[in-house]
This record gives structure tokens, C-alpha cells and sequence, in this order.
């Protein structure tokens, strides 16, 4: 069963409809790609799944029912536009906002001591927000999303304008956070950015769902059979051979077959022709590569 | 603890533990003081410099002739008079070398001829003598005259003082044989009606500029994944008007207090009122001598009728339109503090409907608390949008309590329909951004 489950979902402002028809199913313990361009429709589509909006029909349903506001304390949410009061001291502000999750006084003070004792930031307690950094105001954003250990954590752009040290930190606490449980959706328009960490996405565009598969699946079924060879020595007489050469480099060379020649048959043939191969990879499609072949049929349509 | 309640918790705290919530909350007060003081003082001390002032006295009624036979002109206010010896042709030039800033020729005019009623003096000097100085040279000189004339016709002036001294109170007296008083009622109304005024104005602003920046720091949205829009429309409401009563129970408490300690301090070192009898304290313009038995009289009477007063009844009339009008118009403010975002120029415009009805209120407040019967009275303490203003206002009049009791109801209907409103308006507002908000699209909004 599907932890959350997204179906038919439609919503229209005036004329415009931000979200068409689109269902998703995102697994337990998985880590999912919302990905689209920006004004595709996920921040509205994350709107409805964190009840800040309802959609105009369609259903949500988390865990197998259907999603409510007394259920969003399962849902740790971090929007885009980060946003903090800003004359509020840290540590009241991240009890508050633990509070209004649900958390006890009590509760939400000894996880808020924990998570910034992870994060060494202990000190800050009653320094203003203002008076933060952008990077470290990220870092309570961060903290007041999942202080209330959320099943669901929703990040919209979570590592724009962090420098790569916090990334590194945030991409680290994500994969913990998915080994203890928790279910994490990403929605960002920088699709090389989570290649490597989604194990599933949903490609959106102009409010519909345009793709959606694992990663890898994805990326076999969109590739172009090409392989990058590396190797040493003289180019024999390509003639003959069961591929078409695309770019021939200094000792580097980039073919195209055709998908039903298995790779060993182009490796035997090259070692046959009397090449030293050093290397021999697969070139398979980015995921920015994909969504642009499939989206440039549709908005030329 | 519920949601609604933490977030009234927060707008409550957050306001009252600042700085600036402190130093207004005091400052305000102690900074109206200090300004009302400052102006005691600068009329005490007269700011216009002593004018040496020569005076031509032949009428001699501006100078009087004393035990030890000697002639003297008694000062007045800033001016100190020397009488001229000799001729007035000479002194006319001559004045400025004794050291003199002007000439006063009072001529001798036949002053107690009844039939004549315009004299004239001359004064010359290269400076203007100022207009409180010739108010009180007027009065001074008026007063001798009459006097003059007085005696000129047999007539005791202490007699006719004693013949003159009559104060008429009228006690004016509902139907219902409550006690009315129009000229107390009037300034009470006035007070009410002008705090009222300032309550929903800077109380509601501060509603939407709350409002304004949760949506524009995007916290809003955040926080909408916790809560109900509407839970946290009404507890910024809450919250800020509990930041409201909380800043007037302190005042109450400072006027006390300071009402208190002012007067022990000032007890016996209060100037004498004659000695502050030059221009008034309002606007500068000359004022008539304060009579010390007629001052008395007033404040005796003023202090009868608020005691007439119902006074709970009162206080708590004016608990219950503060919070009304307050919840009324503050949900209007929130309303637009979510549809404008960070653009003040954009708040401002949508502001003015607000703020509208609020001003024509508090004229139309004016004009009845001098026609407290009227139908613009009436129907004004019935009307939502303006009873808050007015309804406080006519409570001295003593209106019938089924129309206290109509105006209360419609005020609450008020602002359950207001609040109703903006939630609406609030709920789409609030997660908009980066759009002009017009007008229709708020009527849209609402109406959905």
C-alpha cells in the first residue's frame, strides 16, 4: 500500500488550472521527486497535501486515510520561501512552531535541545532570528520542520542558497531521517540535484503529470544506447561495425547502437579490431534530458 | 493548550515582552504630561519679553493715587508702566532714550459719559504691542471706566458685584427622572467617542501590519499547515486586543497613581488662578479673569453629576463597544493585511473603505452628542459600523435601554458578519502573492 496517495487531484485559480488530473502514489520509506520547471503546479499540489489547500476534487490519502488537518502533525513541512518571524528568539520560535504541531511544552524543548545540539547550534537559543545568517536561519527552518518527528517531510527547494557544507549536512540528516522511518517528498525545478537521491520521481508540467518511475527505470527506458569508450592506440577501419560513431576524441570515443546489440557484442568487436579499452560506460539520459524530450512534443502541441 | 490559544499566547507575548511596548506604554502617558506641564509653564512664564512701557496718563483712571499721595501705575502681565511727566509731543520722540519700548497717551475723554461707548488710545513704539498685552490694557481700562461710570452715577461697585453674582445651574431631568446634564455629557461623549476612535484605528493597523508580515516573511505558510486560517486570524485578533486592554489597565493604573502623586505635590504649591488669568490655555486667546467662586461652582457641580453617573454601568457599556468595535473592525484590518502583502502603498489604498466609516463615525459622534435625540443618534447607535463610536458617546443621555440593548445585538451580529467576511477574504488572501489585489477580486473572494 501506498503511503501517500494522490488521485485525480484538480485545482483551478479563476481560469487557470494549477494542478490537471494528476495521481501519485509515493512509497513508505522512500525518498520522491516532485519535479517540474517553476509555476509547473507542485508548490500548489504540496498546498493540498499539506491541507493548506483543497483541492476542487480529488482525494488525498495518507496511510490509507484521507488527509485532515488533525492529521498534519504527521507532515513536516518546509516551503520554498523560507520564513521565521524574524524579532523572535530562536529557541521560542521553534518551541512555538513545535507546539503548533502538537508537541508538548516539555515535549518540543528537549527535541528542540537535541536537533541543535546536532547541529552545534545550541547557543543561538536566545539570539534573535534577525540576527542570523541566511545559511543559519536555514539550518532552524530545517529544525522546525522535522522537530516533530513527521512521517511525511515535505522540502520545496530544500538546498537552494545553502553554501556546500550545509547542503552536505541537510542531504546527510535526510538519508537518517528516511533510515528512521520518515517518507520524504522533494520538489525542486534543479533535477540534477536529486538524481542521486530520489529513488522515485514525478515529472510536472503545466499542472500535469507528464512522467513518473524510479529513477533507473526511467533512465533505461529514456536512453539512447550510447557508450563512451576510452582506450589507446589507432582507430581501425570503423566500417563494419555494428554502431554509429557520434564523437571521436583523443583516445575517447562516443558511439550509438541500436538496442538490440548487447554491449558485449560492441566490446568483443572493438577488442577484435585490436583497440586497448580502458573504459566502457553506458551514457544514460539526465533527468533534465528526459524532461525535455518529453516536454518539448507537448509545448509544441 | 489549544492552537488558537498558543497563537494568541505568541501575538500577546511577543508584543508585551518588547521594548517598544514599555517605553509607549509608559512614555506615552508620562510624554502627554510633560507636554501638558510644558505648557502650564511656558503660560506661567509668558514667553514675551517684559515691555517697559511709558504712559500719558490724562484720564488718570490707569494710574491710582496712593496713601502716601504718590501717583503709580500698577503692572500688568509683561508690561511694566512708568508714568510720563511733561508734554506728550516730546515724549513721542523721546520715549526710546529713558529707555522706554513704547508710549501709551490715554487721553482725557470724559470717560463717564454714558453715551459714549468707543474710546481710543494711542500707543507708539516701534514694535507691535502684542495681542495679549492689548487684551489686558483693554481690560484694565475697561473695568476702570466702569467703575468710573459707576461712581459717576451713585452706584456701589462692591454692591453691584454682590447683585451681579448669580449662577444658574439647570438640572435638566429625562422623562425616566434620570438626571441628564448636557454640557458634562457633551464632553464625556466627546472623550469616549475620540478614544474609541483611536482605539480601532491603532489597534486595527497593528492587526494588519501583524497580518501583512506573516504573509510577507511566507511563516504563513508554515504555519496554515498546523492550523485553520481562520484560527489564525482570530488569535492575532485576540492577541493584539489583549495587548490593548492589557496597555489601558496600565494607564488606568499610571493616571491613578500619578493623579495621587500630583496632587500631594502640588498640594498648596498651586499657583494662584488670578496670576494665571492672562491668555487661556487653549488657543492664546485672551480669556476673561477667571472668577475663583464661579471655578469653584463648576468643579462642585461636575463633580455632583459624575457621581450621578452610573458608573459600572458605564465602564462596563465601554468594555463592551471597545471590544466590539475592536473585533469588528480589527477582522476588517486582517482582511486587508492579507490581500495587500508587502506593498504599503497598496495597503493604504485598501485601507481607505476601512477607515471611512470609522471617520464619518466619529463626526457624526460630534453631531450627536449636541442632538443626543435625534434620528441620526438613533439610528447611528444601531448601525454597526458606528455604534461603537456612538453608542458609548450617548450613554450620558440615558437612552432607553431597548436601544442599548438593539445596538448591542446588531453589533454583535456585526462582527460575527465582518469576521465571517474576512475569514473569507483572509483564507485566498493570505497565500497570495505577487499580484494586485483589486477590489472586485476581494468582493469575489468574500462571496465565494
Amino acid at each position: 500500500m501506498s503511503f501517500l496517495s494522490l488521485s485525480n487531484i484538480v485545482k483551478t485559480f479563476d481560469q487557470t488550472k494549477a494542478v490537471d488530473q494528476v495521481s501519485i502514489e509515493v512509497q513508505p520509506q522512500s525518498i520522491f521527486g516532485m519535479l517540474g520547471p517553476n509555476g509547473a503546479g507542485k508548490t500548489t499540489l504540496i498546498r493540498i497535501i499539506t491541507n493548506i489547500l483543497l483541492p476542487d476534487s480529488g482525494t488525498v490519502m495518507l496511510e490509507g486515510q484521507p488527509m485532515n488537518l488533525s492529521r498534519t502533525r504527521l507532515i513536516g513541512y518546509m516551503p520554498e520561501e523560507r520564513g521565521l518571524y524574524k524579532k523572535m528568539k530562536v529557541g521560542e520560535e521553534l518551541l512555538y512552531l513545535a507546539r503548533l504541531r502538537g508537541l508538548s511544552k516539555a515535549e518540543a524543548k528537549q527535541k528542540i535541545e537535541a536537533w541543535m545540539e546536532r547541529f552545534d547550534i545550541l547557543d543561538w537559543w536566545d539570539k534573535k532570528v534577525e540576527e542570523l545568517s541566511k545559511g543559519m536561519q536555514q539550518k532552524i527552518q530545517f529544525i522546525s520542520t522535522v522537530v516533530h518527528q513527521p512521517k511525511l517531510i515535505i522540502l520545496d527547494e530544500p538546498f537552494s542558497g545553502l553554501d556546500p557544507i550545509n547542503t552536505n549536512l541537510i542531504r546527510s540528516e535526510i538519508f537518517r531521517l528516511k533510515s528512521e522511518g520518515a517518507t520524504i517528498i522533494f520538489s525542486t525545478h534543479r533535477m540534477e540535484q536529486v538524481e542521486e537521491i530520489c529513488e522515485e520521481i514525478a515529472l510536472i508540467h503545466q499542472g500535469q503529470k507528464v512522467l513518473e518511475g524510479q529513477v533507473h527505470k526511467l533512465k533505461q527506458q529514456f536512453k539512447k544506447n550510447i557508450f563512451k569508450i576510452g582506450f589507446n592506440g589507432n582507430l581501425p577501419n570503423f566500417e563494419q561495425a555494428p554502431f554509429r560513431i557520434l564523437e571521436e576524441k583523443q583516445a575517447c570515443l562516443q558511439i550509438q547502437t541500436n538496442p538490440d546489440i548487447n554491449p558485449n557484442e560492441i566490446l568483443s568487436y572493438l577488442i577484435a579490431q585490436g583497440m586497448t579499452i580502458h573504459s566502457f560506460n553506458e551514457v544514460l539520459p539526465s533527468l533534465n534530458e528526459i524532461f525535455i524530450t518529453q516536454v518539448s512534443p507537448l509545448s509544441n502541441e | 493548550m489549544s492552537k488558537t490559544l498558543l497563537i494568541i499566547a505568541r501575538e500577546y507575548l511577543t508584543r508585551v515582552k518588547k521594548k517598544s511596548f514599555l517605553i509607549t506604554t509608559i512614555l506615552a502617558p508620562v510624554g502627554m504630561i510633560l507636554l501638558f506641564c510644558m505648557q502650564i509653564f511656558i503660560l506661567l512664564l509668558d514667553t514675551g519679553e517684559v515691555k517697559r512701557i511709558m504712559v500719558k496718563d490724562d484720564s488718570g483712571l490707569f494710574s491710582h493715587t496712593t496713601v502716601s499721595g504718590q501717583t503709580q501705575i500698577r503692572d500688568l502681565g509683561n508690561m511694566q508702566f512708568t508714568l510720563a511727566q511733561g508734554e506728550l509731543e516730546p515724549l513721542t520722540s523721546s520715549y526710546k532714550e529713558q529707555g522706554m519700548d513704547g508710549l501709551l497717551y490715554i487721553p482725557n475723554n470724559h470717560y463717564e459719559d454714558n453715551q459714549k461707548n468707543v474710546f481710543q488710545l494711542q500707543y507708539i513704539s516701534d514694535q507691535p504691542l502684542g495681542i495679549n498685552n492689548v487684551a489686558i490694557i483693554n481690560r484694565k481700562l475697561a473695568k476702570e471706566i466702569r467703575n468710573a461710570r459707576l461712581s459717576a452715577a451713585n452706584i456701589d461697585p462692591d454692591l453691584l458685584q454682590k447683585l451681579d453674582n448669580i449662577n444658574i445651574d439647570i438640572l435638566e431631568r429625562a422623562d425616566d427622572g434620570n438626571e441628564v446634564n448636557s454640557g458634562l455629557a457633551f464632553g464625556f461623549g466627546m472623550g469616549v467617542g475620540f478614544l474609541m476612535y483611536f482605539i480601532i484605528i491603532v489597534y486595527g493597523t497593528m492587526v494588519m501590519k501583524g497580518v501583512m508580515e506573516e504573509k510577507t516573511n511566507r511563516i504563513v505558510e508554515v504555519i496554515l499547515s498546523s492550523v485553520r486560517p481562520f484560527q489564525l486570524m482570530l488569535g492575532k485578533i485576540i492577541g493584539i486586543g489583549a495587548v490593548g486592554v492589557t496597555q489601558f489597565i496600565i494607564w488606568i493604573i499610571l493616571a491613578g497613581s500619578m493623579y495621587l502623586f500630583l496632587g500631594l505635590l502640588l498640594a498648596g504649591y498651586l499657583p494662584n488662578p488670578e496670576s494665571i488669568s492672562g491668555p487661556s490655555m487653549m488657543g492664546g486667546t485672551p480669556a476673561e479673569a477667571v472668577d475663583m467662586d464661579e471655578m469653584q461652582f463648576k468643579i462642585q457641580m461636575i463633580l455632583d453629576r459624575v457621581g450621578s453617573f452610573n458608573l459600572p454601568l458605564l465602564i462596563g457599556i465601554f468594555v463592551f463597544y471597545f471590544l466590539g468595535g475592536y473585533l469588528l473592525y480589527a477582522a476588517l484590518f486582517a482582511a486587508v493585511g492579507s490581500a495587500v502583502g508587502d506593498d504599503s502603498s497598496d495597503s493604504q489604498a485598501l485601507v481607505f473603505p476601512i477607515t471611512i466609516p470609522i471617520m464619518i463615525s466619529f463626526f457624526i459622534m460630534m453631531a450627536v452628542v449636541n442632538q443626543p435625540n435625534s434620528s441620526l443618534a438613533f439610528w447611528s447607535s444601531i448601525f454597526p459600523l458606528s455604534s461603537p463610536l456612538i453608542m458609548p458617546a450617548l450613554m450620558p443621555f440615558s437612552p432607553p435601554w431597548w436601544q442599548i440593548l438593539l445596538s448591542m445585538i446588531m453589533l454583535i451580529i456585526g462582527f460575527v458578519f465582518t469576521t465571517a467576511l474576512a475569514a473569507k477574504i483572509y483564507r485566498t488572501g493570505i497565500l497570495m502573492w505577487g499580484k494586485k489585489i483589486t477590489f472586485r477580486e476581494l468582493a469575489k473572494w468574500a462571496l465565494k
